[in-house]
C-alpha cells in the first residue's frame, strides 16, 4: 500500500515538473510602448511624427544643456562677435581654437541633427501610407519633414562640411556605417528638399499650429542654401519671392522678449514654451548671458570689436540706434537690463557698474518674459526678416544692384532709427564689406548659428574670399593666434562618431 | 499560468494529505529508566542547549545552563544520543538507571562542517568549487545593520566599497572584481529565493552565508550567476526550553574626514590674486574683507550622528516544531542635517515535522520597513555630475545662513553672490523614502524512499515603495527660487514569485557516493507603478497631492506611471560522485528561458564540471602535520540576463511629460506643447544572453591538527558577448542606443584565505583569518573593431576621465601626463618641439607642464595615456579575536591596494576656489609649490584631465576594534538569565592613506566611471556600546 503511495506521489510531481514547459509562460507583452506595427496608422500618429521631428530642433535628447549648452556654444564661440567666460568648460577649447575631436559640442550638434533627419525619414517613408488622412495634410507633413531635414542639412555641411548623406531610416543594425558624401552632393539634397517642400507647405498655419514650417519658410531657407553657394541670382530672386510677405518689428527687441513669438518678422523660429502643463520645453537663456549681479552666469559677453562696431550705429543725432540698446548692455546712461525679480525690474548699467567683471553683455533673450519657474520658454529665431533683407542685399550687391542693396539695408537700419546709408558712400566691395562686418554683426549678432557660419562661408567662398586668421586677428578674438586656416574653419568629425563608423574620414588637421 | 499554479497547490495538498493519512503513531512505552546527567566539554565546562535523545524515537529533551537534563528511557531500548553543535554526537547504551556525566568532544576536522550550496549543502570536505563561507561570528561583532557593509574583508575575493556614508545608501559589492561592463552585481538568494539584492535582511537573523565565486558552483543559478551568488541562510530554532535573545547597541557618529575649505578672507585673497593674474577684474564681493559674512556652512550642515539598533528574539523548538520570531529595529540619523535611515524588520522562521519526520514543512515570514530621509549622492555613470555635497563644499563663506527676517528663516544671499543657500535648500525640501518588503516562503522536504527526496518550496516578494518629495516655497536668488510649495509622489509594487521543485536523490553503494540533484522553477516578477505630482501646493500645510492646483502656465500636475513583467522559467540539475571519499567529482547544468530576449534566443543553456582530490587520504600520503590537502579544479559557464524588457521589439516612444519628442506650436508666449511619437531606437530581435565561462584551480588544507586551515584559487573568466548598451553612428538618428551583445572580457586573478585557531585548554584562546585577493580584467573586444567608450566625467559633458577600449582594464583612466611645473617663462619658451615651436604656448610660469607623449610636436589628445583603474590590485581584510577568561576582544582591518582614484571633488573645489590648497599655490615668491599657479581664466588649461588629479587610493582601515566583557553565571543565581555580554568598541576608527579627498574607499554603482570621485556622502568614524542578553 505505501509503496502505492508513494508512486502515485511520484506521479504527481512528475506531472508538475514536466507539464509546464509551455512557450507561453515567457510570451509577456510591452504594456509600455507601441511598436512600428501599430503606429502609423492614424493622423493623430501623422502629427506626433512631426511633433518629434521638430522636437529634434531643441536637442537630441530634448535637454535644455544639450541645446544651450552643447550646441549654442559649439555654433556660437568660434565667431568673432562673442567672447566666452574662459573659466566655463563649455566649448572654450572651441573658442580657443585648440579643441580636439573629442570635445562634446561638435558631437552634441551632429547628433541633434542626424536625430531630426532620423525622424524626418521617418515621416517621409511612412506619412504618405496613412490613408485615413486627406491627401493634401500628408503631403503638408511630408513636406515639413522635407524642410527640417533641409535645415539639419544646412547646420551640417556648414558645420562640418564632409558628412553621410542619410536619406532613409535604417533599422538594420549592420548598415548603420554609411561613408561621407560630397559636400556638392548634401547641397543639391537641400535644394531638392526644400523646392519639393515649397511646393506643399501652406502660407501659414492656424494660430494653434503657428510654429510650424511654412513656404515662406522653405524660400527663405533656400535662399540662405543658393546664397551660402554663391548663387547669387538664384537667391536674389527666391528671396524677392518673400519679400512683402513679412514685415520687421516696429520694436527690435520684439524679436528677442517673446512677445511677438511668430510675428510677423519671424520666418522660422525654434519653439520653446513656459507652459510646464505637459512637459518642460523652457531653456536657460536668460541666465546664460546675464551679469552674475543680475542673476546670470555669464557664459558669454559681446567681444571688444563688436562693441566698438555697435557704438559705429548710431542716430543722426549721433546717439546709438535701437539695435544697439536691444543687443548689449554697456556703460552709457540709457543701457538698461532687466533683472530676475517678480515683478522683474528695469536696472540702469550704472546701478550695478562697480559690481559687474565685465564691461559690456548682452541683452537680447536676457527678458522675464514667459518665465516659467526659473527658465523661459521664449523662441530662438533662426531667421528672421530683418536676415531676409539683409541676405538680399548682400545678393543684390554681388549682383551689382547696389542701390537697390542699400534700400534693402536702410529698411532694416530705419527700423532701429539707425542714420540711413546713401548710395554714393558706397563701392561694391565697401559695400559688401560694410555688410559682411557691421550690417549683419550688429544686427544679428550672437544669434543662433549666425555669425560663425557667416564668417565660415567668407572664408571658404570664392567672391572676396576672406583669410579667417586675418578677419578673426583684426577683429581681436584672443585666441585668433591659434587659428589653423585648414583646419578650423570644420568642426571636427566627432571622435566618438569616427569610433562607431570607420568609414568616415577625419577633417583636415585633427 | 494562474491556473497551473492553483493546480498544482491542490496536488500538493492531496500529497500532503495521503501521508499524513497513513502515518501510524508511535507505540507506547513499557518501563522507563529515569536518567540524571550532565552534559560539559573536555574542559568540563557545561554545554547548554545540547540535545539528548533516545535512540529511534521521538522522545527527547535539551540541556539547562549548567548542561543537566533529565529524561526517561525506556528499559527495553535503553540508548541515548546527545549532539550539540560543533560537539563530535555521542551514542550511549544504558546498563542501569543512573547519573550520567557525559563529556562530549569537540569536533576537530572542519570537514565535516556542511556549506549551503546552491539548492542544497553539502559537506565542507566534499566541495570541489570555489566557495566562501562567511564566519557569521565575526559578522556578529561588527556594529553595522548592512549586509554588504558586513561582508567587507570577510571573504576572499569579496570586493566591497563602502559607496556613501548615507545611512540610506548601500555599498557596492562584487565578487572576484568587474566581470561585467553589464551589471557586475551578485546575485542574492534568501532561505532559497533569488533575489536581486538582500538589504532588507536584518543581520541578526542571519544563520550562514556562503559566496559561491567559480563557475561551478554558480551554474546552477545559471543565468544570474555571473557576477557570483551570495546564499544568506536565515537563522531557526534551536532544540530546547524558548531561548530570548536581546541584542542591541549604541553608536555615536563624527566625520572621518573632512575637507578643508578657505574661510572668506582667504578666499578673496586667493581670487583676487587668479583675476590679477590673468588682468582681469575680480568679482567684487572679494574686494572689501570687512563686508559680508563669513560663514562655515560644513558647520551647519554636519552634525554629530547617533545609531541605535535593538534585536529581539524568540526562539525555541521541540521534536516536532521548531520557530523562531525575531523583531530588530535600526536607526541612523546621519550626519547631514535632513538625512538618515530607519529600518524595522519582522521575521517568522517555523520549521515543523509532520509524516513521522518524513516531511518537513517550513514557513518563513519576514517583514521589512524602511524609512529613508533621501541624500542626492550621484550614481551611476555618464553625467552623474557631483554629489549635493559639492553644493555645500563649493558655497560662498560670503553668504548668511540664516535671516531672521525671512519668511522661513533662512538668508537670501546678496544678488552679487549669486544664488543657493544649501542649508536652507536641504531644510525646506523634504524627500523620503518608505518601502516595505514583504517576503512569503513555503518550503516542503519529503522523504519519499530510500535516498529519494522531494522539495517545493514556493515563494512571494512583494515590495511596495513609496517615495514622496515636498519643498516648500523659497527665494535664495534667481536660480534657486521655487515660487510655489510643490509636491511629488510615486508608488511602486513589485511582485516577484518563485517557484521550484527540487528532486534529490543520495546513494552509496560500497565506495561509491552519488548525488544527484534535478530541479524545475518558474519566477515571474510584474512591476506597476504610479508617480504623479504638480508644482504648486494652495498650501504648504497640505501634504496630500489633493492639494494642487493649477493656477497660471507655469503650474502642472503631471502623471506617470510604469507596468512590466518578466518570466524566467529553468531546468537544472547537478550531480556529485564521490569514490573512497578521495575522489570527488561534480557537474552541474541549467537551461534558463528568459521572456527578455527575443523568440529566436530565448533559451540559454550553461553548464559546468569539476573534480576535487583528498590527497591526505591516500595511503602513500604520510605528512603527519597535514590534516587535510585537497586540490580541485572546475570549469563552467554561468549568464547574464540583466536587461531591461522588450529589448528586441521596434518600439515607439511616447512619453507625455518628457520634453524629449514634445515640441511646442502656437501663438502665444507660453505656447501648448503637443506630444510626439517615434522610433528612436533599434529593435534587435538577435541579443541573446550573456556568457561568463571560468576556469578555477584551488587547493584547500589544514595543517596542524587542523589549527590552520588555507585555501587558495586560482581564476580565469571570458566573459564574452556583454550585455551593453553600444555605441552606433549618430548619423542613423537612433537616439536610444540599442543593446547589444557588444563585448568580451577576461578576467583573472587569485583568492586565498588562511585561518589560524589557538584553542588552548587554559583561559587564553585566539584566532586569526586574513584573506586576500586579486583580480585583473582586460577588454577582448568592444563593439566595432576600435570601440571605444569614454566615461568618467568630471564636467557635463565635458572631461571624461576613463576610457574603455580593445586590450586594456575596463574604465583605464586616460589622461594627460603632467611634468610639473614651469617655474619661468625661460623653461616654457624651451618646451620646444623638433620644429622648434613652443609646445604650450598660452602657458605662463606657474602652469602644469603637460608631455607630448607620443611625440607628434603637438599637445592634443593623444597624447593622454592610460593610468591604472579604479579597481583595487589587492584587496585584504584581517580578523583576529582573542578570548582571555571572559573578556573578548576583536580587531578587523581591511585594505585596498593599487586602486587609483580621479579626485574630481578637488578639482571641483580648486576651480571654486574653496580649497585650502590654494593658499599654497604656485606664486614667483613659493616656485617650490606643487599647486599651480592662480588663474581664472586657465589659459594653459591646468583644469584637463591629468595625472594632477590621479592619485593613489590605497589605503588600510581599522574598521572595527571591540572589547567584550561576559558576565559569569553564577552571578545570576536563580535567574532566568543565562548570557550577558557587553561591549564597547569604535569603528572606522583609523585609516592609513595617501589619498587626499574625502576617503579612498568611496565608489557608485558605476562600471565605466569607477574611482572618480564626485563627493560623496563622507563616511563617519564611530564609537559603539553595546549589549548581548540571553534568558
Amino acid at each position: 500500500m505505501k509503496k502505492y503511495i508513494k508512486i502515485t506521489a511520484l506521479l504527481l510531481l512528475g506531472s508538475n515538473i514536466f507539464h509546464s514547459c509551455s512557450k507561453d509562460y515567457l510570451e509577456q507583452d510591452d504594456k509600455q510602448n507601441l511598436t512600428e506595427n501599430t503606429f502609423w496608422t492614424t493622423r493623430q500618429h501623422a502629427l506626433q511624427g512631426i511633433t518629434a521631428t521638430y522636437a529634434a530642433l531643441q536637442g537630441h535628447d530634448g535637454s535644455k544643456w544639450t541645446f544651450f549648452e552643447e550646441m549654442y556654444t559649439t555654433l556660437a564661440y568660434k565667431g568673432d562677435d562673442i567672447k566666452n567666460n574662459t573659466n566655463e568648460p563649455y566649448g572654450k577649447s572651441l573658442a580657443a581654437f585648440t579643441n580636439g575631436a573629442d570635445e562634446s559640442g561638435p558631437w552634441n550638434l551632429w547628433a541633434s541633427c542626424y536625430a531630426g533627419i532620423g525622424r524626418a525619414n521617418q515621416v517621409i517613408e511612412k506619412v504618405p501610407g496613412i490613408k485615413v488622412m486627406t491627401e493634401q495634410e500628408r503631403n503638408e507633413i511630408v513636406g515639413e519633414a522635407k524642410f527640417l531635414r533641409a535645415y539639419n542639412y544646412f547646420i551640417l555641411v556648414n558645420g562640418f562640411e564632409n558628412v553621410p548623406l542619410v536619406l532613409k531610416f535604417e533599422k538594420d543594425i549592420n548598415k548603420l556605417q554609411v561613408p561621407q558624401a560630397a559636400a556638392t552632393a548634401v547641397w543639391a539634397q537641400i535644394e531638392k528638399d526644400l523646392m519639393e517642400a515649397e511646393q506643399v507647405l501652406p502660407s501659414s498655419y492656424p494660430a494653434e499650429y503657428r510654429g510650424r514650417a511654412t513656404k515662406g519658410a522653405a524660400k527663405a531657407l533656400t535662399g540662405k542654401a543658393y546664397l551660402y553657394q554663391e548663387k547669387w541670382p538664384l537667391a536674389e530672386t527666391k528671396f524677392k519671392e518673400i519679400v512683402g510677405q513679412y514685415s520687421l518689428n516696429s520694436n527690435y527687441i520684439d524679436n528677442f522678449n517673446g512677445l511677438s513669438e511668430n510675428g510677423s518678422e519671424s520666418v522660422f523660429e525654434i519653439q520653446f514654451s513656459g507652459d510646464r502643463s505637459v512637459s518642460d520645453e523652457r531653456h536657460p537663456f536668460n541666465f546664460e548671458i546675464r551679469p552674475y549681479v543680475l542673476d546670470g552666469w555669464e557664459l558669454f559677453t559681446p567681444s571688444d570689436w563688436l562693441v566698438t562696431e555697435m557704438k559705429k550705429d548710431t542716430l543722426p543725432n549721433g546717439k546709438y540706434s535701437d539695435r544697439v540698446y536691444g543687443s548689449i548692455f554697456f556703460n552709457d546712461p540709457n543701457s538698461e537690463m532687466w533683472d530676475l525679480n517678480v515683478p522683474a525690474n528695469l536696472v540702469p548699467y550704472s546701478a550695478v557698474a562697480g559690481s559687474l567683471q565685465e564691461p559690456y553683455y548682452f541683452n537680447k533673450y536676457a527678458y522675464p518674459n514667459d518665465r516659467g519657474g526659473s527658465y523661459v520658454g521664449i523662441n530662438i529665431s533662426v531667421i528672421r526678416y530683418a536676415d531676409v533683407l539683409l541676405m538680399l542685399a548682400e545678393a543684390l550687391n554681388e549682383n551689382n544692384k547696389k542701390a537697390e542693396a542699400i534700400d534693402r539695408i536702410n529698411e532694416v537700419r530705419s527700423r532701429s532709427k539707425s542714420k540711413l546709408l546713401v548710395d554714393a558712400s558706397f563701392t561694391k566691395d565697401q559695400l559688401r564689406n560694410q555688410i559682411r562686418h557691421h550690417e549683419r554683426p550688429v544686427e544679428l549678432s550672437m544669434e543662433w548659428a549666425g555669425r560663425w557660419f557667416d564668417l565660415a562661408r567668407w572664408g571658404r567662398g570664392n567672391t572676396a574670399k576672406e583669410t579667417l586668421k586675418t578677419v578673426l586677428t583684426s577683429h581681436t578674438k584672443p585666441s585668433a593666434g591659434n587659428y589653423v586656416e585648414t583646419k578650423h574653419i570644420r568642426y571636427p568629425i566627432p571622435l566618438k562618431e569616427i569610433n562607431v563608423n570607420p568609414l568616415l574620414k577625419q577633417n583636415s588637421g585633427y | 499560468m494562474l491556473k497551473s499554479k492553483r493546480m498544482l497547490k491542490t496536488k500538493i495538498l492531496l500529497v500532503l494529505a495521503l501521508f499524513s493519512f497513513f502515518t501510524s503513531s508511535a507505540s507506547p512505552f513499557q518501563t522507563d529508566w529515569k536518567i540524571n546527567g550532565r552534559v560539559t566539554d573536555t574542559e568540563n565546562k557545561p554545554i547548554a542547549n545540547a540535545s539528548v535523545y533516545v535512540k529511534n524515537s521521538k522522545q527527547g529533551t535539551t540541556t539547562d545552563a549548567s548542561g543537566s537534563f533529565s529524561i526517561n528511557v525506556p528499559e527495553n531500548n535503553a540508548a541515548i544520543v546527545i549532539s550539540s553543535t560543533g560537539y563530535k554526537t555521542l551514542e550511549l547504551t544504558l546498563h542501569d538507571n543512573k547519573s550520567l556525566s557525559i563529556q562530549l568532544e569537540r569536533k576537530e576536522a572542519v570537514l565535516d562542517e556542511v556549506v549551503v550550496v546552491g539548492y542544497g549543502t553539502q559537506k565542507k570536505g566534499d566541495v570541489t568549487s570555489a566557495i566562501s563561507s562567511v564566519n557569521t561570528k565575526n559578522l556578529e561583532k561588527q556594529p553595522s545593520a548592512n549586509l554588504g557593509t558586513l561582508l567587507q574583508g570577510q571573504a576572499a575575493g569579496v570586493i566591497v566599497s563602502a559607496g556613501s556614508g548615507d545611512p540610506a545608501g548601500n555599498p557596492v559589492v562584487l565578487i572576484r572584481g568587474l566581470n561585467s561592463i553589464n551589471n557586475a552585481n551578485p546575485l542574492y538568494v534568501v532561505d532559497g529565493i533569488p533575489l536581486g539584492y538582500a538589504y532588507d535582511i536584518n543581520p541578526n537573523d542571519i544563520e550562514a552565508i556562503s559566496i559561491l565565486k567559480d563557475a561551478s558552483a554558480a551554474t546552477i543559478y545559471g543565468s544570474r550567476a555571473a557576477g557570483g551568488v551570495i546564499i544568506i541562510t536565515t537563522k531557526k530554532g534551536k532544540s530546547g526550553e524558548p531561548h530570548i535573545n536581546f541584542n542591541s547597541y549604541f553608536s555615536s557618529h563624527t566625520l572621518n574626514n573632512s575637507i578643508k575649505l578657505l574661510d572668506k578672507v582667504q578666499m578673496n585673497k586667493v581670487v583676487k590674486e587668479a583675476f590679477a593674474n590673468d588682468g582681469g577684474t575680480p568679482p567684487v564681493y572679494v574686494l572689501d574683507d570687512n563686508q559680508y559674512a563669513n560663514t562655515d556652512w560644513k558647520n551647519a550642515y554636519f552634525k554629530k550622528g547617533v545609531e541605535q539598533k535593538y534585536d529581539l528574539d524568540v526562539s525555541g523548538a521541540s521534536e516536532k516544531i521548531n520557530y523562531r520570531l525575531s523583531l530588530g529595529h535600526w536607526e541612523h540619523s546621519g550626519t547631514i542635517i535632513n538625512s538618515g535611515a530607519k529600518r524595522d524588520n519582522l521575521r517568522l522562521n517555523t520549521e515543523i515535522k509532520l509524516l513521522n519526520n518524513r516531511l518537513k514543512v517550513i514557513p518563513i515570514l519576514a517583514y521589512t520597513r524602511f524609512n529613508n530621509k533621501n541624500f542626492g549622492d550621484v550614481t551611476g555613470d555618464g553625467n552623474a555630475g557631483y554629489s549635493d555635497i559639492m553644493n555645500l563644499y563649493s558655497t560662498l563663506p560670503h553668504k548668511k545662513i540664516y535671516d531672521p527676517a525671512s519668511p522661513n528663516g533662512y538668508a537670501k544671499p546678496e544678488t552679487e553672490l549669486g544664488s543657493g543657500n544649501p542649508v536652507g535648500e536641504r531644510m525646506l525640501s523634504n524627500s523620503r523614502t518608505i518601502d516595505d518588503h514583504l517576503q512569503l516562503n513555503i518550503a516542503a522536504d519529503l522523504k519519499l524512499w530510500k535516498g529519494l527526496s522531494y522539495n517545493f518550496t514556493i515563494g512571494k516578494t512583494i515590495i511596495n515603495n513609496f517615495d514622496y518629495s515636498q519643498t516648500q516655497a523659497y527665494d535664495f536668488g534667481a536660480q534657486s527660487l521655487v515660487e510655489n510649495p510643490s509636491r511629488f509622489e510615486s508608488r511602486g509594487r513589485n511582485e516577484y514569485s518563485v517557484y521550484t521543485h527540487l528532486l534529490n536523490y543520495e546513494k552509496s553503494f560500497g565506495d561509491h557516493n552519488l548525488k544527484v540533484l534535478y530541479g524545475f522553477s518558474r519566477e515571474k516578477s510584474v512591476s506597476q507603478g504610479t508617480s504623479a505630482g504638480g508644482n504648486h501646493l494652495s498650501s504648504p500645510l497640505i501634504e496630500a497631492l489633493s492639494g494642487l492646483i493649477v493656477d497660471g502656465t507655469g503650474d502642472f500636475i503631471r502623471a506617470g506611471g510604469w507596468n512590466f513583467t518578466s518570466t524566467l522559467q529553468s531546468f537544472f540539475g547537478r550531480l556529485n560522485y564521490s569514490f573512497q571519499d578521495k575522489y570527488y567529482l561534480q557537474g552541474s547544468i541549467r537551461r534558463d528561458g528568459s521572456s527578455k530576449f527575443g523568440p529566436a534566443n530565448r533559451y540559454g543553456t550553461f553548464y559546468s564540471v569539476s573534480a576535487g582530490w583528498a590527497v591526505h587520504k591516500e595511503k602513500f600520503f604520510k605528512v603527519p602535520w597535514i590534516n587535510e590537502l585537497k586540490p580541485r579544479v572546475s570549469y563552467g559557464i554561468v549568464g547574464n540576463q540583466n536587461i531591461s524588457n522588450f529589448q528586441y521589439l521596434a518600439k515607439i516612444y511616447l512619453n507625455g511629460a518628457d520634453a524629449y519628442l514634445n515640441y511646442p506650436f502656437g501663438s502665444l508666449q507660453s505656447q501648448q506643447v503637443f506630444v510626439g511619437a517615434i522610433a528612436a531606437s533599434l529593435a534587435n530581435d538577435n541579443i541573446k544572453w550573456e556568457q561568463t565561462g571560468t576556469f578555477n584551480a584551488g587547493v584547500n588544507a589544514s595543517f596542524l591538527k587542523n589549527k590552520i586551515s588555507f585555501s587558495f584559487d586560482y581564476f580565469v573568466s571570458n566573459t564574452t558577448d556583454m550585455l551593453a548598451e553600444t555605441p552606433i553612428p549618430a548619423s542613423s538618428g537612433i537616439t536610444v542606443l540599442p543593446l547589444t551583445n557588444i563585448a568580451d572580457m577576461q578576467n583573472k586573478g587569485w583568492e586565498s584565505s588562511i585561518t589560524y585557531r589557538h584553542d588552548s585548554k587554559k583561559d587564553f584562546s585566539f584566532d586569526i583569518t586574513a584573506n586576500l585577493s586579486h583580480s585583473v580584467n582586460k577588454i577582448i573586444r568592444l563593439g566595432y573593431d576600435e570601440g571605444v567608450v569614454a566615461d568618467g566625467y568630471v564636467d557635463y559633458n565635458n572631461r571624461a576621465t576613463t576610457i574603455t577600449k580593445k586590450g586594456i582594464a575596463l574604465a583605464s583612466f586616460y589622461l594627460y601626463q603632467s611634468a610639473g611645473i614651469f617655474k619661468s617663462q625661460a623653461e616654457i619658451d624651451a618646451y620646444k618641439n623638433k620644429n622648434g615651436d613652443v609646445l604650450q604656448p598660452n602657458a605662463h610660469p606657474g602652469d602644469l607642464k603637460f608631455l607630448d607623449t607620443n611625440g607628434d610636436g603637438v599637445i592634443d589628445d593623444g597624447d593622454k595615456v592610460i593610468m591604472g583603474n579604479g579597481l583595487p590590485k589587492l584587496d585584504f581584510g584581517l580578523t583576529f579575536n582573542a578570548s582571555y577568561k571572559s573578556f573578548d576582544f576583536s580587531l578587523f582591518f581591511n585594505g585596498k591596494q593599487g586602486q587609483k582614484m580621479y579626485n574630481g571633488a578637488q578639482m571641483f573645489l580648486n576651480r571654486f576656489y574653496r580649497s585650502e590648497n590654494l593658499l599654497n599655490s604656485w606664486t614667483p615668491a613659493n616656485p617650490d609649490a606643487t599647486m599651480y599657479r592662480l588663474s581664472n581664466a586657465d589659459p594653459n588649461e591646468n583644469l584637463r584631465v591629468s595625472d594632477f588629479y590621479l592619485e593613489d587610493a590605497s589605503f588600510i582601515r581599522l574598521r572595527n576594534i571591540q572589547l567584550g566583557y561576559s558576565f559569569p553565571k553564577k552571578l545570576f543565581g536563580n535567574t532566568s538569565i543565562n548570557r550577558l555580554r557587553i561591549y564597547i568598541g569604535a569603528y572606522n576608527l583609523l585609516t592609513i592613506t595617501k589619498y587626499t579627498g574625502l576617503d579612498p574607499d568611496l565608489s557608485n554603482n558605476g562600471i565605466f566611471s569607477r574611482g572618480v570621485d564626485r563627493g560623496y556622502y563622507p563616511l563617519s568614524r564611530s564609537f559603539v556600546a553595546g549589549i548581548n542578553l540571553g534568558l
